[in-house]
């Protein structure tokens, strides 16, 4: 304890309850302050829509902007000159249903780097014309090693692949994954997902003091928050090693019907309750072939933008209140918005269609903060889980970054 | 017990629930409440009175944002003045301990007894004048040991410093303090 000094105590007793009022305009300098100051969550919100239009705006833009149109309509030429060649080495290769330009271009890379990993990359589709949005970008090999590569696919050679683009550079950037190149580039491929889901919803009420723990029983034996369907719209970008960044939007809504009674028995009501939330999803995504199937790991982050209840329930007094979250002055239990929560999944996808997979995606959401109000009397967490099925598209071809 | 309807602004708890909303009136009748009170904290751990008001603007606004850490247990207002206090600390320059405690092994302390009688005649602006005049380290340990009632040993951990120069530095700032309190007694007699 503090030794007692006359000073201490004389300056502590004429100062403890002395009040000096501030300048008139500190509350307006504050207001003004926090105002202007933006809250950690307004930064992540901030950063994640930011990143997240970035995404969706650069998949929209990249077939525009990065696939060259000019370099298509030159390997169509240079597949004409060389249809003679082409039908013969069709009858020596695998019955390809690809375009000619395909056939073409793959049969070459295929042919020329036979010793590489290339069974990979056809069985995850990539030996097609999209591949080649900038050109084959071969190095010139010597002129012996053209003549001898010439004799054995006689329709092409390395100097013939590097004409079809003459004004890129002598990158390998087609095969960049799989070569010892100095000058890697990646190659990105832009995918959009349409994606249904029923959830299973595992809801948890719990009293914050223990005076409410028989209103807590009360609304765990009465409601059934179990399902929901959710539908998102996903789009990314990703890699041929299958790396890839997705994030959209997901909407999801979760019915209740209650069969509601005062806890003394002396009412009973039906109400039917609903509850949306709309997420924005920032997911990281590694996917690996095996033949056909195309299985990954997603993990990411949800941030919630609504939550919006409509309905009523019976509130800790015993009367039934609506909570409409929509409605000024209704029952404020729910919050209005839930913050960050962690999503892992498994995705799978299997070819059925020109660029277009089937896919299932088995999830889990969690570390969802409770949805219940600061001020309500009981915390109510929830985590989903479900699997979302659907389709993904690849949108054009591949790109590369600028 | 009500849930729906929130009526006026009368106690502590329902000042601090509209502030958790976020609602300005009630934000703003938190600090009517209690602006007066935490701006004496402001002025005793600041130079002058422009440096107490920039102080009590952000002591305020860390209220408001942190106010959901509150978690009831003892005094808000105790609560609010610990924030204005380590608002005051943030910006401290441990210079200001080092540089003073050269030589203070030998100081001792003399005021033990009662006080002279021109104590009683000063006003609480006087009081805060004089804190203010004192160094910044004699000043930061005098308050948080004589007012809010730290020991060495936080003030220590708070600070970074020594308890030896905790000792110290309290030491002289009461000495400061009574030879200047004696000072105007001169000057007025």
């Amino acid at each position: 304890m503090n030794p007692k000094s006359p000073i201490d105590e004389f300056f502590r007793r004429k100062l403890s309850n002395y009040e000096v009022p501030p300048s008139d305009s500190l509350w307006e300098n504050i207001q003004l302050a926090r105002s202007k100051k933006s809250k950690p969550l307004a930064k992540v919100w901030a950063t994640w829509l930011i990143s997240s239009a970035l995404i969706l705006t650069f998949v929209f833009i990249s077939k525009e902007l990065f696939i060259e149109n000019k370099t298509a309509e030159n390997i169509k030429t240079e597949a004409s000159s060389t249809n003679q060649s082409l039908e013969t080495t069709k009858n020596q290769s695998e019955p390809y249903t690809k375009s000619k330009e395909s056939i073409l271009t793959a049969t070459i890379v295929e042919k020329q780097y036979s010793n590489l990993q290339i069974p990979i990359a056809r069985s995850t589709g990539i030996l097609n014309e999209s591949l080649f949005p900038q050109g084959i970008t071969l190095p010139v090999a010597s002129e012996e090693t053209t003549n001898k590569k010439s004799e054995e696919f006689p329709f092409t050679s390395f100097s013939t692949i590097s004409t079809i683009d003459p004004t890129l550079p002598h990158e390998l950037s087609l095969y960049s994954e799989y070569l010892p190149v100095p000058f890697k580039k990646k190659l990105w491929f832009a995918k959009i997902d349409f994606l249904f889901s029923q959830d299973y919803i595992h809801n948890a009420l719990n009293a914050k003091t223990s005076q409410f723990e028989t209103y807590a029983s009360f609304r765990k034996e009465n409601e059934n928050l179990k399902v929901s369907n959710s539908f998102m719209l996903r789009m990314g970008i990703s890699t041929i090693k299958g790396w890839g960044i997705r994030s959209g939007i997901q909407y999801s809504r979760m019915q209740q019907s209650l069969a509601l009674q005062t806890p003394d028995a002396s009412n009973n009501t039906t109400t039917k309750n609903t509850f949306e939330t709309i997420d924005i999803p920032l997911i990281l995504t590694k996917e690996h072939s095996f033949g056909k199937l195309r299985a990954g790991i997603s993990l990411g982050t949800y941030l919630n933008m609504a939550f919006n209840q409509k309905g009523s329930f019976y509130s800790p007094t015993g009367t039934l209140i609506e909570f409409t979250s929509s409605k000024p002055g209704s029952y404020p239990a729910f919050k209005n918005r839930l913050g960050a929560s962690v999503y892992s999944g498994l995705s799978f996808s299997f070819p059925i269609g020109n660029s277009l997979e089937f896919m299932a995606e088995p999830y889990l959401r969690t570390k969802i903060p409770s949805i219940s109000a600061d001020d309500y009397v009981l915390d109510q967490k929830i985590w989903y889980g479900g699997i979302f099925i659907g389709f993904r598209k690849q949108i054009g071809k591949g790109f590369y970054l600028p | 017990m009500r849930y729906l309807n929130i009526g006026s602004p009368v106690e502590d708890n329902e000042l601090i629930q509209g502030c958790l909303r976020e609602d300005r009136k009630y934000q703003e009748a938190l600090f009517q409440r209690y602006a007066g009170k935490l701006m004496v904290v402001s002025l005793r751990y600041a130079r002058h009175r422009m440096e107490a008001e920039d102080l009590l603007q952000d002591a305020f606004i860390r209220i408001f944002d942190h106010i959901d850490q509150f978690q009831g247990k003892g005094s808000f207002e105790g609560w609010m003045r610990r924030i204005v206090v380590n608002t005051a600390l943030k910006n401290i320059d441990k210079k200001s301990f080092s540089s003073e405690i050269i030589g203070l092994e030998n100081t001792s302390e003399d005021i033990s007894g009662a006080l002279p009688s021109v104590f009683s005649q000063l006003q609480e602006e006087e009081l805060l004048q004089i804190i203010q005049q004192l160094p910044d380290g004699y000043r930061i340990v005098f308050n948080m040991y004589a007012i809010e009632g730290y020991s060495h040993a936080e003030i220590s951990a708070l600070l970074g410093i020594q308890e030896s120069t905790s000792r110290s530095q309290l030491v002289k700032a009461r000495k400061m303090l009574q030879s200047q309190i004696l000072e105007i007694q001169k000057v007025a007699v």
